[in-house]
């Protein structure tokens, strides 16, 4: 398959094609140090607009992985995602990609919640998948036959290449959805971070992005995935990450979703059931704010 | 006389002539840079451009005892540029909103320009023709500076077309790119100021918005991709500035405000009429 990652052979991140002033950077990327984990997170503190945001938040994913990252609102999942991507930086503690601090990477992919996106924005869907490429073209330069091809891929796997052409402003949100792990994908990102992306799609486009996402791994893509549904991470991930400030668990899900710690986690917005099979949990709320008024 | 003559004849006059490459220059340059400007909600902070520009116009004008067209050129793209990098520092540093700190900007650089003026004899002239300018009394030299800083924004444009639609569509996705992205911002920022010297004489400070924002929003309503907003944009600014001094030279109306209410025409008829967004479409539909 053209949207293979792997067919190009370049496992590292950086790409130094092409003439010395279109490789001009503030920053020269960083190689792939062999046999570091795909991630590790060391004590990682942030602060966001002056407020303590997440506190000694401590684990580490092999290549491959997939991570479910729970908590309530407000909990920092979207703080950990973005300084993970190395676009929030930390006031304490460290992140490290394949070795090395993420801002040194173009491997890392963030996928921002739809109601982020501006989609009155006159672009097509191919326009936004392109836009992956983006960095490895470097500036001054168009996007070339492997860039286009790589497009086309990568839309065809997520089966949206009927809907190259169409507005972004008219997909469906589960389509809106597969776009952007389709701009991943493009990106030939390592490290995909997903921002709620179940949030506000009807369960058979949930479904449907679910099983794209278990795809993944085996392309060698490592994937850390903020939820709100804690049904959906005991099912579908091989290791969860229990968030409010600070880390109340990491590890399967059938460790980390114990009763004292969701009741850390959640406070009296949970009901709990203990059942033959084990542990049930039943939330108060019907939804959270989030999946409530679709604003973060 | 026939049709043929009435559409030569205004420009048998060199004032007219001279007004109208300048008018055409202006409406492309303003609506390319302008799609950038609709797409990111920036239609307050290019007003505000604007408007800020008037202290270093009555700067160069002062300065050159009124003869210079290009000394207040000059102080009035250093002004803009000043403006439009000192707009984003307020913002950052006072931790105030963005459109709190155009606010700020945009009043008293105004407030400012005014001062400067008012302090010559007679200021009601000057301000007057600043404020809504004077595409017919633009100069052989005018318009070799508006062709060299209009091809240069539009050459940069079309140079980063697509780092300056990642930085604007998506942020964060730049970011993650390591695309340098409040160098793309600052130099977006920077070539909006450029639009607006460069078409200072042709509507003025107060009207200098409608040149950025309504041919792009026309060409929003009728096409679906970036640079094709881009290229029918700039198809309305050209044919608003044309015929919008047939309409001045005819009905003997200022020439700024005659291109702005042809520009806006077209807008309202395309809010009408454009297949499948316009307003009759869906009524039909409906």
């Amino acid at each position: 398959m053209s949207a293979s990652k792997r067919a190009a052979g370049d496992t590292a991140c950086p790409s130094g094609r092409g003439p010395i002033w279109t490789r001009v950077r503030r920053k020269p990327l960083e190689a792939h140090v062999a046999g570091t984990p795909a991630l590790e997170v060391d004590g990682l503190t942030v602060h966001y607009g002056g407020r303590l945001a997440l506190e000694g938040i401590h684990f580490e994913l092999e290549e491959g992985a997939e991570l479910g990252v729970v908590g309530p609102n407000g909990a920092g999942k979207s703080t950990l995602l973005k300084a993970i991507a190395g676009i929030a930086a930390p006031s304490a503690g460290e992140v490290r990609v394949y070795g090395h601090v993420p801002s040194g990477h173009i491997c890392i992919a963030y996928l921002p919640q739809r109601s982020e996106v501006d989609w009155r924005f006159p672009l097509s869907v191919e326009d936004v998948v392109m836009m992956g490429r983006s960095a490895r073209l470097g500036p001054l330069r168009r996007p070339g036959p492997r860039d286009r091809s790589l497009v086309r891929g990568t839309l065809d796997l997520v089966e949206l290449a009927p809907l190259a052409r169409r507005s972004i402003g008219e997909l469906s949100g589960g389509e809106q959805q597969r776009m952007f792990i389709a701009r991943a994908l493009a990106q030939e990102a390592d490290l995909v971070l997903l921002d709620e992306p179940l949030a506000g799609l009807d369960l058979r486009s949930q479904e449907g992005i679910l099983t794209l996402l278990s795809a993944l791994p085996q392309r060698g893509i490592t994937l850390l995935v903020a939820l709100h549904d804690l049904g959906i991470a005991a099912d579908r991930f091989g290791k969860v990450l229990l968030l409010k400030k600070s880390q109340l668990g990491f590890g399967p899900p059938a460790e980390v979703f114990r009763a004292e710690a969701l009741k850390e986690a959640y406070g009296a917005s949970l009901r709990m059931v203990r059942a033959e099979e084990g542990l049930f949990v039943v939330s108060d709320a019907p939804c959270d704010k989030e999946t409530c008024d679709g604003t973060p | 006389m026939g049709l043929p003559e009435l559409l030569v004849a205004p420009f048998r006059y060199p004032f007219m002539a001279r007004g109208l490459l300048a008018a055409t220059m202006v409406g492309v340059v303003c609506p390319v840079v302008g799609t950038y400007v609709v797409l990111r909600g920036m239609a307050f902070f290019g007003d505000a451009l604007a408007h800020a520009v008037l202290p270093g116009v009555a700067v160069g004008f002062l300065t050159s005892h009124g003869g210079g067209r290009r000394s207040v050129f000059w102080w009035a793209l250093g002004t803009a540029i000043l403006a439009s990098l000192g707009i984003g520092a307020v913002a950052r540093r006072g931790r105030l909103r963005e459109d709190t700190a155009i606010g700020i900007v945009l009043a008293g650089m105004f407030a400012l320009g005014i001062a400067l003026i008012s302090t010559v004899r007679g200021y009601a002239v000057d301000l007057v023709h600043f404020l809504f300018g004077n595409v017919l009394g633009v100069s052989g030299g005018d318009l070799l500076l508006t062709a060299l800083l209009g091809g240069l924004v539009l050459a940069l444009v079309l140079a980063l077309y697509k780092e300056f639609l990642v930085v604007s569509f998506d942020a964060i996705l730049a970011a993650t790119l390591r695309l340098p992205v409040r160098l793309y911002n600052g130099l977006l920022l920077i070539l909006i100021a450029v639009a607006v010297v460069v078409s200072l004489q042709t509507v003025g400070v107060a009207l200098m918005l409608a040149l950025l924002v309504t041919p792009a929003s026309t060409a929003y309503l009728l096409v679906r991709r970036v640079p094709a907003m881009m290229v029918l944009g700039a198809g309305f600014g050209v044919l608003s500035g044309l015929v919008g001094l047939y309409v001045s030279y005819y009905a003997g109306i200022a020439s700024g405000a005659a291109i702005v209410l042809v520009a806006t025409g077209f807008f309202v008829i395309a809010l009408f009429a454009a297949p499948r967004r316009g307003l009759l479409w869906r009524r039909r539909s409906n």
